[in-house]
């Protein structure tokens, strides 16, 4: 990591005391744009994501909220063009702050994409890949990484005795409990979920759903989903976006029966166009 | 309705079946009421033998609400709308068999020797034929106002059912020939505050409706439920 402000070694001494202050919300977002060359994608974003709780990002395709989830580890900045304005923090730390180095940021915000995928390697390296990229040699540390990463996402039973075969031959949702343990594997604090469940049958997605409200325990976790049941069953708190603009955000059982919003319910109950 | 989706549809099908049982209800209330005011046993029977279908209405309309939660999972207004009608069904079902119980008392005083309904009584059936309206218009309009006054007056039929029993045994202990007549007409004072009870629970679960708030039993538990 780059060590050349306070803003970056603010952030390492808090990767050494996470979770300090609990009541602290993890992320805050203050004043967000952000854009793709002319198109204003996001406008005047303002939201905090609390700790340990599971938020569900909903709203129409194109509403902004795979790019806002994506502007939470950096990914965007991989496509030329964009620019950022306004404030996103973690930790109290903007992400944004020209010290901070994108590769730290996206080892401690982990990222499950839509569709499961594992590396061509074998079970065992999938998930041991990002600490040996970080540096971990020791087979012994690597060996209790692995086993730890695959109990937390719900797969160790399944595949503890064929470790060493590959990644490939697993079935859909197992791929993406995989997946996840690989982003586990390298002790995020916030893991982000873009539609995890999309290409998966309805008792993978179950399976995941579970992993989902167990997982929360340890990490904070934030889920872009279009299936509304699946926001309702999982989450915590919901936050609608719509043409690029936070509508509504709050406690899913309240954005669930009782929406402030005239915009989010007619979302919610299909009433939209 | 075309636009709609086929669940909206489904949806707007239940409302209009609600509103046929809650018709059947509230002509239940009317017709039992005119009933006691003109002490007459055809109109009392009319009552009785229109309860079944009042019954049936409350079976169908409830496998269809569960029915769609089960199939389309609601949300929002339509999770607080298929929530709020199972509710009135049940109220409504209610409310028609107090009707049914108010003309059994008719079709006894019926066999007494004529004699004119004290006036409070009548009284009291106004104001549950006027309850039995208001709420039903209330959930037809979706107005909290009117259902919100539907909870006052019910306090006010409340006042009159003890002023009422008040009046009952004053005149029974005075009379003891009219204990047998008194005594139908405190049973039929009560049947009509139970309908002005069943009344101010549709009323509150069209604010439910409306506005997401429960305020039956003076609002949200707090600490009711849960952990203790």
């Amino acid at each position: 990591m780059v060590k050349a402000s306070a803003a970056a070694q603010e952030m390492e001494q808090s990767l050494d005391h996470p979770g300090v202050q609990p009541e602290r919300p993890i992320i805050e977002v203050k004043g967000l744009n952000f854009y793709y060359g002319d198109f204003k994608a996001l406008t005047d974003i303002n939201m905090t994501i609390k700790r340990s709780k599971v938020t569900a990002l909903i709203g129409p395709s194109g509403c902004g909220k795979s790019t806002f989830l994506r502007l939470l580890n950096r990914m965007n900045e991989l496509i030329a063009g964009t620019r950022v304005e306004g404030e996103l923090l973690f930790e109290g730390i903007n992400l944004y702050d020209p010290h901070v180095d994108p590769v730290d940021v996206r080892r401690r915000v982990g990222m499950v994409f839509q569709k499961p995928n594992p590396f061509p390697k074998t079970i065992y390296n999938n998930v041991a890949y990002g600490p040996r990229l970080h540096g971990l040699k020791e087979a012994k540390n690597l060996d209790s990484i692995v086993e730890r990463s695959l109990k937390s996402a719900a797969l160790w039973d399944e595949v503890k005795d064929i470790l060493h075969q590959s990644a490939l031959g697993l079935s859909g949702g197992q791929q993406q409990r995989l997946c996840i343990a690989r982003a586990i594997a390298m002790s995020p604090e916030v893991l982000l979920m873009d539609e995890p469940t999309s290409a998966l049958d309805p008792i993978a997605t179950s399976r995941i759903e579970e992993l989902v409200k167990e997982l929360k325990q340890s990490y904070t976790v934030i889920i872009v989903t279009h299936n509304m049941q699946q926001a309702a069953r999982v989450s915590d708190e919901t936050a609608f976006f719509y043409m690029g603009r936070l509508v509504e955000m709050g406690a899913t059982e309240g954005i669930f029966t009782k929406p402030q919003k005239e915009q989010t319910e007619h979302y919610i109950t299909g009433r939209f166009g | 309705m075309q636009g709609l989706s086929y669940f909206h549809r489904r949806m707007q099908e239940v409302k209009e079946d609600l509103l046929k049982m809650a018709g059947r209800a509230e002509e239940a209330v009317y017709t039992a009421t005119q009933a006691l005011v003109q002490r007459d046993q055809k109109l009392a029977q009319s009552v009785i033998q229109g309860d079944r279908r009042i019954d049936l209405m409350q079976n169908e309309i409830e496998e269809r609400c569960i029915s769609l939660l089960a199939t389309q999972q609601p949300v929002a207004v339509d999770l607080r709308f298929l929530s709020a009608v199972i509710k009135i069904t049940s109220f409504l079902e209610r409310m028609g068999d107090q009707a049914v119980n108010l003309a059994q008392r008719v079709e006894v005083l019926a066999e007494m020797s004529p004699s004119e309904t004290p006036a409070t009584l009548t009284q009291m059936g106004e104001i549950a034929r006027e309850m039995a309206k208001s709420c039903l218009d209330a959930f037809v309009a979706e107005d909290v106002a009117k259902a919100t006054a539907v909870l006052v007056r019910d306090d006010e039929l409340d006042h009159l059912c003890r002023t009422f029993l008040e009046e009952m045994i004053t005149w029974m202990t005075e009379e003891r020939r009219v204990i047998r007549r008194g005594v139908e007409y405190v049973l039929a004072s009560r049947h009509l505050e139970r309908i002005g009870d069943e009344a101010t629970n549709v009323a509150e679960e069209v604010v439910y409706l409306v506005e997401g708030r429960i305020i039956r039993h003076g609002g949200k538990p707090e600490t009711a439920v849960g952990p203790s």
